[in-house]
C-alpha cells in the first residue's frame, strides 16, 4: 500500500500514534509526528512510497515534534528523536518537515554503514549512472531536478549509497531539496512538478522539496553502476564547460564528501578507488539548464 | 635505507598523482607522481637514496639532472613526515 491509499485522516492517525512505517529505499522508517506541517508534507511529498501494514523490524525510529517542559511555551519549536536520543538544537515549528528531511539524512549517514554514504546527487540511464558531488551553492539539486524531469532515472539527491561489495549504488530517491531561488526555477519545469511547502527563514534560507517522480521511487529496487563522476557548478558566464578532473583528485574529493570514510577505513578507500577506477571523471560548469542537460544527453549517448 | 611497509600503506595512482592510505592512523594522502613512484617502489623493497635516485634518475628532464638528488631528497622527507615511510638505518 502506498502514502497516497491511506487517505489523509488516516495517514494523520498513523503520524500521531507513531504507527507509520515509511519505505523509502532500502530502509524502513517508523515516523511519529503530532504536527499538521508534517502530516501534509508526507501526504504531498511521500504519495508514492510504499507503507508498511504488519508490525515490523524499523531500521530507523524518529519522532518530530514539540519539546515537553517549559521549552513547549518558549515561541513554537519542534525537536527531532532518533530513538531516545536528541541529535539537533530546536528549530521553529514551521520548519518541522525540512527537520524530519534533515533527520532522516542524519539517522542514513551515522548508521547506514553497509554502505559508502557519499554526500552527492545520483542519477541513472540506460543502466549507468552519475554521482555528482558538489558542495552547497553549486546548483546540485537544481540540476538533479532538472536532469530526472528529462530522462534520468533519480537515486539519490543527497545521500549516494554505494555498495563496498559489488560497487553499484542503491537508490534512495527521497524528495529533492531545493533552495531559495532554485525553488521557482524547479516550478518552472511544469505543471507536473509538485513542490511542498515552503519554509522561510531556515540556515539555508527558504527550503522547499520536490516530489520525486513516480518512477523512480518504484523502481526503488533496481541498483545501477556507476559510470560518471561529475562535479557540477553553476557559474554565471561559463556557458557549458566539461572538463577532464585528475582521478587521483577525483579520490580526495569523493573521501572528503563521504560521511562514513572515517568509520570504514580501508574498505571506503579501497571501494572508492575502484570507483574512481571504474568512472569517467569531470568538472562541469554551467549557467544555461539547456545546454547543461544536452551535455548529460550527450554523455549517456556514449558507447560504453 | 627507507622502508614502506605494505601492511600499513596503500597506493593508487592515475594519470599524473597518486593517493596514499595509511591504515592505522586512517590518513589519506594526495601524492605527486614522484611520491608515488617512490613509494611504489619502496612498498616492494626497501632501498637506499642512492638506489632511488639511480631508478628515478632516467625519468627527469636532461637539464633538471642535477635538480634530481634535491627533488628525491624532499620527497622522501615528506613521505616519512606523513609516516608513510620510515627510515631503517
Amino acid at each position: 500500500m502506498k502514502v497516497s491509499d491511506l487517505g489523509f485522516h488516516h495517514l494523520s492517525g498513523l503520524l500521531d500514534r507513531g504507527d507509520l512505517v515509511l519505505r523509502t529505499g532500502p530502509f524502513d522508517t517508523t515516523i511519529h509526528s503530532p504536527l499538521a506541517c508534517v502530516h501534509h508534507g508526507i501526504a504531498t511529498l511521500y504519495a508514492d512510497f510504499e507503507v508498511l501494514q504488519e508490525p515490523v523490524f524499523s531500521d530507523f525510529h524518529v519522532r518530530v515534534a514539540p519539546p515537553a517542559g517549559l521549552r513547549r511555551w518558549v515561541g513554537k519549536q519542534v525537536l527531532f528523536h532518533y530513538d531516545d536520543e536528541i541529535p539537533f538544537k530546536p528549530l521553529p515549528q514551521d520548519q518541522a518537515f525540512p527537520m524530519l528531511e534533515w533527520g532522516l539524512n542524519w539517522s542514513i549517514s551515522t548508521h547506514a554503514h553497509q554502505y559508502l554514504v557519499i554526500h552527492a546527487a545520483a542519477i541513472e540511464r540506460g543502466g549507468r549512472a552519475v554521482i555528482m558531488p558538489a558542495p552547497p551553492g553549486s546548483g546540485k539539486s537544481t540540476l538533479c531536478a532538472a536532469l530526472i524531469h528529462h530522462g534520468w532515472r533519480l537515486l539519490s539527491d543527497e545521500l549516494a549509497l554505494l555498495s563496498p561489495i559489488d560497487g553499484a549504488l542503491t537508490p534512495l530517491a527521497r524528495p529533492v531539496s531545493l533552495k531559495n531561488e532554485s525553488i521557482d526555477i524547479v516550478r518552472g519545469f511544469g505543471p507536473e512538478i509538485v513542490i511542498g511547502p515552503l519554509s522561510r527563514d531556515t540556515l539555508k534560507g527558504t527550503v522547499a522539496h520536490m516530489r520525486p517522480p513516480a518512477a523512480s521511487v518504484r523502481r526503488a529496487h533496481e541498483t545501477a553502476l556507476p559510470a560518471w563522476i561529475v562535479f557540477p557548478k553553476y557559474r554565471l558566464g561559463a556557458g557549458a564547460i566539461l572538463a577532464r578532473h585528475v582521478k587521483a583528485q577525483t579520490l580526495m574529493s569523493l573521501v572528503e564528501n563521504t560521511f562514513n570514510y572515517q568509520a570504514l577505513g580501508e574498505t571506503a578507500f579501497r571501494a572508492l578507488s575502484h570507483l574512481v577506477d571504474r568512472c569517467d571523471c569531470y568538472t562541469f560548469e554551467y549557467d544555461r539548464m539547456e545546454r547543461a542537460l544536452e551535455m548529460f544527453s550527450d554523455l549517456s549517448a556514449c558507447p560504453d | 635505507m627507507w622502508r614502506c611497509d605494505n601492511h600499513k600503506v596503500l597506493l593508487r595512482c592515475w594519470e599524473d598523482a597518486c593517493v596514499a592510505y595509511h591504515i592505522e592512523s586512517g590518513d589519506t594522502h594526495l601524492l605527486t607522481a614522484l611520491s608515488g613512484q617512490v613509494l611504489q617502489k619502496l612498498l616492494v623493497n626497501p632501498a637506499a637514496t642512492h638506489e632511488l635516485t639511480q631508478t628515478l634518475l632516467p625519468q627527469f628532464p636532461a637539464d633538471e639532472l642535477n635538480m634530481a638528488g634535491e627533488a628525491l631528497e624532499d620527497t622522501l622527507r615528506q613521505l616519512s613526515h606523513l609516516g608513510l615511510i620510515e627510515s631503517l638505518a
